[in-house]
């Protein structure tokens, strides 16, 4: 038995009371599955006096049609819901399949799309409780000589190694998603791709969401809708396991050839890492053998892995060209 | 909007239900105390083991990762829940519930399936099982127990008399597996006590002094006392081998490893938080052996055990030195392992209170005897004066041999003089308890030019870590079983157990043997390439054979092993073509392979006494009692106990009431370990069967032909067409109680091996061999294990259906092992970050039982239970090196270590 701390916990019924509690209580914690944050409360790393279960609030829950082909997809729509809605399926199968592989069909039950992107990262020793930068700390506890940073991060450090556990955030972003956010009276769009924050630009959030600001939704556009699409993850355990790499692509061929790519890939970086020298190489090309080796040669370029992750490069690597061998057949 | 203070109410299993006002609360929690619905377990409280699952309005969840607050106004089904009686009846048929801790949370994610897919294919139970996690069945009988669940089949009769052993009968003790009912460690506590949590060491060595703890607990409303080793009034020394009980139940001064305990709190047992925040200890850290190979150059952790050796095992035979400079071919090579965390998905968790003057526990354990007496020697009582009781254990397999929360329960309820309890979270059972043995081996061997064996030296270093617990078993046993089943005439084989800062190690099923059979197999399949002989062909060349010595000179009574090689070389040929097949056909990347491996293994202690004793007992009334106290931990020994002292008697199974461990009530059969119940507490039931009856015919002045016919109103005597009721009531009730009883001991025979190793280590040995097929991503380095043929000689069947369960479950267990499983102090511990097998893990299983009856064993029998998991991950390995080419020197072989062997072999990138 874990006795868990003693919280407040409100429930409210519209976006508005949500944001009169918010207002409220500053310290307030979001919860929408609880999936990523009853995890952090159980060893009371964090201690949130009160807590907003936003599961009940109708406007943020399901999925829409949109007028330019694209799909509206509420913050509070459960993985469960994701992978097997028929238009998601339809229009963006990598986004269903990246949702179909979060963690267990438990989780994904209650597990929301708003949750699984804005969830915090799984560095052990951050969630350890470990004074770490990101931590508000002076040190790295998973950059040092012995540390344990096969999970951890090959671009862009700094300061924090850390990754984005979340495996439909590469497909978002590859699907140049815009995610919707309420902030005090006013609505802000936010490309994914800038969703997505580093440590460079604020190391204790991992998205630019900030206190008191609700998620609403995804809007995913027309713009790949029913283009070929590809989403991969490799883990240590076949499922219900964290990814070390994914890869998501989003690609339209004509005529043998790839007209347009967009490819992102998921555990090299704090954030999703778009792949742009493999999307410059690719377009204009014929899938094949060749390509595929070309591929491997530009797809993990710059990468500076740490002592332990080495291993992500051929990962890295392998998987985009798998990518590509996809837009073969 | 709803605030805290309204108390949710909801409906569960159909009835309204009100819980506390405390909406934050997990649901499992509020399931389980404010409703007493203990059926629902709690495994990890963190959504990876998902023995929580229940139904919120229809759809699996985690009860733990949900705020009670979201279950407002919805319907939750658990457990208890109506509708389940077909998936149950499937389950029980299947053998779907071994220890049963799972079994709640995979009956409703099934249930949540069926609603939707009556008659759901294979794979659809896969998937929508995923998110449950079993450590017993290896998932097979779970996911057959699913898609079958639509068949109303009648329950089968149970089988006649003298008809019981060799018949697949469910368990005995299946029912309450699966309706929720068992009570397992953590379902069972009084009222009005308090609840325990230990204060454990953040570092794996370092000195600590305490604060002012009476100003702390003074501080907190709840907290009813601070106790540390001050207040232990006994001996403050434990361990599984008397002569090597080195650990504290609480420190004193110094930690030894991560996760020690130096301190309990009793919190009160109300509901409110009991939060060690802010305790007062300091810690020093102190310089740490981190690495064993370091152990010997540092200073001792313990008087007496210089450069930190616990214990070395030897075997020597012949001169293998000299045999390996003439062999015809060699080969060598080195392994390394990891620790193995047992990951049973019951954490510790028991309760204790007073009854008299005697103190009761009820935990989870394998070993109540050894329990009871460890607790009264640390508490300073006798051993009249500690009960222990087991409760229904969650999984085992060997880490619930050592005391663990019982002398911290004793010591509370005697301190108290209240009810206590306690449940280690996840993360503290997984510090505190203990591990399989790393393992860092080197060996050689050799062999003749026609590929006979010739010798072989092994040398292991075996992290024992910071205590003795059963290393001493695993350097012994090691150098015993470094030959596997084969004959080789030239054997130096050596290992130390060797102190570390690191977690205890202690028995896992296999005692170090898995470790050694991982290079010895690996090196066998090197040797016969070497020699140019197909590697089953090489094993069966070289198979131990009757008359054949082992390397301690003894001769097996029952040799098997050549049978099992046997059986599988159709399945072999087969497997062979088909792999050929695939590499022509399919494109590059896609590896497959196949690979073998065989084991044996010794049931028993080796070369150390381990009686166990059963008691029968005829009542007053006619009604025969079987007193038999061997722990259940799922294996199926309540069962199989039975079926055997059943046929001895000549009764029907059900005619047995049965009285399971309790050190009040049953004579002691020692620990459920060493693959030792059937065997030896099997042979002890059958020598008590056997005398009762002897007593029955007597008095009834009946014949050795005569039969026995329970009934409901007394015992009846059969013979030559004449009945005659026993006339018992007039009988003096003896010793036990009864009209008439018998109580046997059997002890297995076995002789002390000299100090070359020679001698009669085991009375008994199985033996096994599997082949493993696997197809190999080698871009990503991931495998997929296909399909698993494993042969085990049992002696005899004694219930077959108990026998392939356990041979599925270790089978997932050395998947674990060869693939995924390692346990990093500070790093992995939680059931995420360490990964066991899950449903969609594990291959097709094949199971064949081979008998080759060992006139030792009971009708024949030999043990089981850890033999299963020894050649599961050597064959792996084979399979991996097959498909890939590369040589795997160290485990789990996880992408970053698959990759860099690949690289190594010179495989593509
Ligand atoms: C055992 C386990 C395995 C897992 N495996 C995977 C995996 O393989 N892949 C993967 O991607 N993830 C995995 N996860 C993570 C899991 O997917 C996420 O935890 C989950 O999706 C989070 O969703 P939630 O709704 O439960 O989030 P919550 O826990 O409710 O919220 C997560 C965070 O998001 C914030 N938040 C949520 N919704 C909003 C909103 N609308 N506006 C503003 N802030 C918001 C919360 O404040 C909180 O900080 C796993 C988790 C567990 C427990
Ligand atoms: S207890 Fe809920 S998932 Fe383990
Ligand atoms: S039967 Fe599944 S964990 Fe024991």
């Amino acid at each position: 038995m874990d006795v868990m701390h003693n919280f407040e916990l409100y429930q409210p019924g519209s976006v508005a009371d949500a944001q009169a509690v918010l207002k409220d209580n500053p310290d307030a914690w979001i919860i929408a599955g609880g999936k990523d944050s009853l995890d952090w409360f159980k060893d009371r790393v964090k201690q949130p006096p009160a807590l907003v279960d936003i599961s009940g609030i109708a406007e943020l829950h399901g999925i829409t049609a949109q007028e330019d082909g694209g799909l509206w997809i509420g913050a509070t729509t459960t993985l469960t819901e994701v992978a097997e809605d028929a238009a998601v399926r339809e229009k963006f199968p990598m986004l269903a399949k990246a949702a179909g592989l979060v963690a267990s069909p438990q989780i994904r039950n209650l597990a929301t799309l708003g949750g699984n992107v804005a969830q915090d990262t799984r560095c052990v020793y951050y969630r350890d409780g470990f004074p770490c930068y990101r931590a508000g700390g002076n040190t790295c506890y998973a950059n040092t000589p012995t540390a344990m940073n096969r999970e951890h991060t090959m671009y862009e450090a700094s300061r924090c190694v850390a990754v984005t556990p979340s495996d439909t955030a590469p497909a978002l972003v590859a699907l140049e998603a815009v995610m919707v956010i309420q902030r005090g009276s006013r609505q802000v769009e936010v490309p994914a791709s800038e969703f997505f924050i580093g440590p460079e630009i604020d190391i204790t959030r991992m998205t630019v969401l900030e206190r008191g600001d609700i998620l609403l939704g995804v809007k995913v556009p027309g713009k790949w809708a029913g283009s070929r699409q590809y989403f991969e993850k490799a883990a240590d355990r076949n499922v219900w396991d964290f990814a070390l790499v994914n890869v998501a692509m989003a690609a339209r061929t004509e005529g043998g050839k790839i007209t347009a790519a967009s490819m992102v890939c998921g555990g090299v970086q704090c954030t999703p890492r778009r792949m742009s020298d493999v999307e410059s190489l690719i377009v204009g090309e014929a899938p094949g053998a060749e390509l595929e080796g070309l591929v491997k040669r530009v797809a993990a370029r710059g990468a500076r892995p740490l002592n332990f992750n080495h291993f992500k490069v051929p990962l890295m690597q392998n998987l985009a060209a798998r990518a590509v061998r996809s837009l073969a057949v | 909007m709803t605030g805290l203070a309204v108390a949710p109410s909801l409906v569960v299993n159909g009835r309204p239900a009100t819980l506390r006002p405390d909406r934050a609360r997990r649901l499992s929690e509020a399931l389980r105390e404010d409703l007493g619905l203990t059926g629902t377990k709690t495994g990890c409280d963190a959504g990876d083991c998902g023995a929580c699952t229940v139904l919120l309005d229809g759809a699996p969840v985690c009860a733990c990762l949900t705020p009670v607050g979201r279950a407002e106004g919805r319907a939750v089904t658990t457990v208890e829940g109506p509708g389940l009686a077909g998936l149950r009846a499937s389950f029980l048929r299947h053998g779907a519930a071994q220890c049963g801790i799972c079994t709640p949370g995979m009956l409703m994610a099934a249930a949540a399936l069926l609603a939707e897919v009556p008659r759901p294919e294979a794979a659809a139970v896969r998937a929508a099982l995923g998110g449950v996690l079993c450590r017993c069945t290896g998932y097979g009988p779970i996911v057959a127990a699913v898609v079958d669940a639509w068949r109303e089949a009648p329950p089968a009769p149970g089988p006649a008399a003298g008809a019981a052993v060799g018949a697949a009968v469910a368990r005995v003790d299946g029912v309450p597996r699966l309706t929720g009912a068992a009570l397992y460690g953590a379902d069972l506590w009084k009222p009005g006590g308090v609840v325990l949590k230990a204060v454990r060491s953040p570092h794996p060595r370092a000195a600590f002094a305490f604060g002012d703890l009476a100003g702390w607990a003074a501080a907190r409303a709840n907290v009813a006392c601070v106790l540390t080793a001050d207040d232990i009034p006994g001996e403050n020394r434990f361990g599984a081998i008397p002569a090597y009980a080195d650990q504290p139940a609480l420190a004193e001064r110094e930690v030894r490893h991560r996760g020690e305990a130096v301190a309990l709190v009793a919190f009160e047992d109300d509901g409110s938080p009991a939060s060690l925040a802010g305790f007062p200890v300091a810690w020093t850290p102190l310089p740490a052996i981190l690495d064993p190979a370091a152990a010997a150059s540092a200073p001792p952790l313990h008087p007496r055990r210089p450069a930190n050796l616990l214990v070395e095992g030897r075997v020597r035979r012949g001169d293998a030195a000299a045999a390996l400079a003439v062999a015809a071919h060699a080969a060598a090579g080195a392994m390394r392992t990891g620790f193995v965390e047992h990951a049973p998905i019951e954490p510790e968790a028991g309760a204790a209170w007073m009854e008299g003057a005697v103190l009761v526990i009820r935990a989870t354990t394998q070993a109540p005897v050894m329990d009871r007496d460890e607790t009264a020697r640390i508490l300073a009582l006798s051993r009249e004066q500690v009960r222990i009781i087991p409760s229904a254990v969650g999984g085992g397999f060997g880490t619930k041999l050592d005391v663990s929360l019982q002398p911290l329960l004793g010591l509370a309820v005697l301190k108290l003089d209240r009810p206590a309890r306690m449940t280690f979270t996840r993360r503290e059972s997984m510090q505190a308890t203990t591990k399989r043995h790393p393992a860092a081996m080197t060996a050689r061997i050799g062999c003749d030019a026609s590929g006979r064996l010739a010798a072989l030296e092994f040398d292991g270093q075996f992290d024992t870590g910071a205590y003795a617990s059963w290393g001493p078993t695993v350097a012994n046993r090691v150098p015993v079983h470094a030959t596997g089943p084969y004959r080789i005439p030239a054997v130096a084989a050596r290992a130390r157990a060797v102190h570390t800062n690191n977690p205890v190690a202690g028995a896992f099923r296999g005692f170090g043997v898995p470790q050694a059979t991982l290079l010895l197999e690996t090196l066998i399949d090197r040797l016969a390439a070497a020699a140019g002989i197909d590697r089953l062909a090489f094993r069966r060349l070289n198979a131990l054979a009757p008359g054949d010595a082992t390397a301690t000179g003894q001769l097996p009574g029952a040799v098997g092993i050549g049978a099992c090689l046997a059986a599988l070389q159709p399945r072999w040929d087969r497997a062979q073509a088909e792999a050929a097949a695939v590499r022509a056909a399919a494109g590059p990347g896609l590896l497959r392979g196949v690979g073998v491996a065989a084991c044996w293994y010794g049931c028993g202690n080796t070369a150390l006494p381990n009686p166990s004793t059963v008691r029968i007992g005829l009542t007053h009334a006619g009604a025969i009692v079987l007193h038999q106290g061997a722990t259940e931990i799922g294996q199926g020994s309540d069962t199989v106990i039975a079926q055997i002292a059943a046929d001895a008697l000549g009764v029907p199974l059900a005619a047995l009431a049965l009285v399971g461990p309790d050190t009040a009530l049953t004579p002691d059969a020692g620990k459920t370990s060493a693959s030792r119940q059937t065997f030896v507490t099997g042979r002890a039931a059958l020598a008590a069967a056997r005398a009762l009856r002897a007593a029955v015919l007597r008095l009834a002045n009946a014949g050795e032909g005569a039969t026995l016919l329970p009934g409901a109103d007394g015992l009846r005597v059969a013979e030559d067409g004449r009945v005659a009721l026993l006339d018992l009531a007039g009988l003096q009730p003896d010793a036990a109680g009864y009209a008439l009883s018998a109580t046997e001991t059997y002890d297995p025979p076995t002789a002390a091996l000299d100090a070359d190793g020679q001698g009669a280590p085991y009375a008994v040995y199985g033996w096994g061999a599997q082949i493993a097929e696997v197809a190999v991503d080698a871009a990503l380095g991931t495998v997929r294990v296909l399909r698993v043929t494993a042969a085990h000689d049992v002696g005899r069947a004694i219930n077959p259906a108990l026998a392939r369960g356990q041979i599925e479950g270790g089978i997932a267990q050395g998947l674990g092992l060869a693939l995924m499983e390692e346990y990093l102090p500070g790093r992995t511990e939680n059931l995420h970050d360490y990964l066991i097998p899950t449903t969609d893990d594990m291959p097709e299983v094949e199971a064949i039982l081979v008998e080759v009856p060992d006139p030792e064993g009971p009708m024949g029998a030999k043990g089981l239970g850890e033999h299963a998991l020894i050649p599961t991950a050597p064959a792996i390995l084979n399979a991996i090196r097959d498909a890939t080419g590369a040589t795997l020197a160290e485990v789990p072989v996880l992408p970053h270590r698959l990759r860099a062997a690949i690289r190594a072999a010179g495989g593509g990138r």
